[in-house]
């Protein structure tokens, strides 16, 4: 099961919390954010980010009113 | 005893409870002087998810959270409880053990805050070990049942999916950072946090923890360091929450987390061990005889009958408390001193009666109604009516030192409770003598007892006086005009 947060966290908490579980915690955050940084500069996560600001797809078979 | 949560709303409804509105997917309701929990699917489905676990088994039967049952039906009350949201309907109604008396972090004291804490963050780490975790991590998730304190927001409790603890902000907000006020330093929260019930924000929390305080357990961790990364990291946490989960932050560190937190919190003390309260009983001038005879009367009033709750006002030590305790179900001992109420309730923690809740609360400025629509955390004499109040050496604390008016004071205790037992001090006292040495003269010329006794003529029935073999001090008991304790008395 996903859990739906009603609580926002807050992008700070979550990784002070993250911290706060010592190294292995500062290990992981370290990680993510290598991931998030090679995420960034890969060319298909580039491409699908131009794609996103130039509006939704044409056609793509989302269902459609008739 | 009547509470304030039993008030009807719409006619033959269950009256939702006024603070539980936060969580979308549960809230609680009151009907029939009982207590209600209603879910929606997602939260009926992680109830039932947790409720399988060996944890909430123990934690259940060692009734550190609320006793708590499945209701057969969405509609166990036989009547329809509203949803708001149209097209919806509860998926499972839990009924809920009632809290004799609510109260709130504002109104405790050092040890009680921090036995709530622990009790929340034990509940987590031994939910962790079995993949559950809590929605939030707020001071108001804990109730006390005398001097125990009982986790009550069952619907916080869910299957964990990784990631960090959503609930450590508001843990630190409402739990660390005032335990820290005080055992750092040496300021009381109570007052502070009743103006803030959410707490104060790491930043703020950095601000006043400077220099070699910054060096204390747990500041450069949970104050310093969160509040660096929340001014330079904003946006939403929930997906950030999710991609430390996939980056591998599993349960096993969020439990690192928590167990960090419980060592800070299980090693914070209390700077403040001492108040001209503490030693009261000893400084005050009661001879062997006046003790002795005010004792035999206080008992004598709530031996009469068993009573549902009683108030005793200006606690102290609670040795009247203790009295009552055992003429009554639940006694709220209400004092100003917080030190005082410290030492009270760790010495019920220890040596019992278990049925006496301790609070902090000056009674010249008792907890107003706080939160949404001053309806989420009602007011110290909007929870509940008791059966009897005793106001022991109180009254010339409220009228001298606080300045209230004698015919207020008669005004506001006839009114708070079906019955009263109170002790005049006179003017001729030295405890008065001594509170009079500061004032102008002719102030308080109205304190007199025979004044007092006609304004308690005028606002109940009396049924005993006694005065005490000293000739300074004069206990009346009173009942309301139509009260209970005028049949026997």
């Amino acid at each position: 099961m996903r859990t739906v947060a009603y609580l926002d966290a807050g992008s700070g908490s979550v990784i002070a919390s993250a911290i706060a579980a010592g190294f292995a915690g500062v290990a992981v955050v370290v990680k993510m954010g290598w991931r998030r940084t090679l995420g960034a500069l890969s060319p298909k996560r580039r491409r699908a980010t131009a794609r996103a600001a130039e509006g939704p797809p044409v056609g793509d078979g989302a269902p459609g009113p008739g | 005893m009547s509470d304030a949560t039993d008030r009807p709303g719409a006619a033959g409804v269950a009256r939702p409870d006024p603070a539980s509105f936060r969580d979308p997917g549960n809230r609680v309701f009151h009907h029939d002087g009982r207590v209600w929990r209603a879910l929606g699917a997602r939260d009926a489905e992680a109830y039932r998810a947790v409720s399988a676990t060996r944890f909430w088994a123990e934690a259940a039967a060692a009734g550190r959270v609320v006793a708590t049952r499945e209701a057969s039906g969405p509609h166990p009350v036989g009547l329809p409880v509203p949803r708001p949201g149209p097209g919806s309907s509860w998926s499972l109604v839990l009924e809920h053990e009632r809290i004799p008396y609510l109260s709130y972090p504002y109104e405790w004291s050092f040890s009680m805050l921090a036995d709530a804490a622990t009790l929340h963050l034990d509940l987590l780490l031994e939910a962790l070990r079995e993949g559950v975790t809590t929605k939030d991590g707020y001071a108001y998730n804990v109730q006390f049942v005398g001097s125990r304190p009982v986790f009550i927001d069952v619907g916080s409790f869910e299957p964990t999916t990784g990631g960090p603890w959503l609930g450590y902000r508001q843990f630190c907000q409402t739990f660390l950072y005032p335990l820290m006020l005080e055992a750092h330093l040496g300021v009381p929260f109570q007052g502070l946090l009743r103006g803030r019930l959410e707490g104060w924000s790491p930043t703020e929390m950095r601000r006043l923890l400077r220099g070699r305080h910054r060096l204390r357990r747990g500041v450069l961790r949970h104050v310093v360091l969160h509040s660096v990364a929340e001014q330079r990291i904003g946006g939403g946490g929930e997906a950030l929450r999710e991609d430390l989960g996939r980056s591998g932050f599993s349960s096993e560190l969020a439990r690192a987390t928590v167990a960090n937190l419980r060592k800070v919190v299980g090693r914070l003390r209390s700077r403040r061990a001492d108040s001209a309260w503490t030693a009261y009983r000893h400084t005050c001038t009661y001879s062997g005889e006046d003790r002795a005879a005010k004792e035999t009367f206080v008992e004598e009033a709530l031996a009469s009958r068993r009573r549902a709750l009683v108030f005793d006002l200006g606690a102290n030590d609670g040795a009247y408390a203790r009295l009552a305790a055992r003429h009554a179900d639940w006694v709220v001992a209400l004092e100003a001193d917080d030190v005082t109420v410290d030492a009270l309730y760790r010495s019920l923690r220890t040596d019992g009666p278990a049925n006496i809740l301790p609070l902090v609360m000056d009674l010249t400025d008792p907890s107003p109604a706080r939160g949404w629509r001053q309806r989420e955390r009602p007011g110290f004499a909007e929870r509940a009516r008791p059966d009897l109040v005793l106001a022991l050496a109180l009254v010339h604390h409220l009228t001298i030192a606080g300045n209230v008016p004698l015919g207020e004071v008669v005004d506001w205790l006839t009114g708070l409770g079906d019955e009263l037992v109170v002790e005049f001090v006179g003017p001729d006292d030295p405890m008065t003598e001594r509170l009079l040495a500061n004032k102008r003269p002719g102030q308080h010329d109205d304190y007199r007892p025979e004044h007092f006794e006609a304004l308690l003529a005028r606002a109940g029935h009396l049924l005993r006086r006694k005065e005490l073999p000293g000739g300074t001090r004069t206990l009346y008991h009173l009942a309301r005009r139509d009260g209970p304790g005028t049949r026997d008395g």
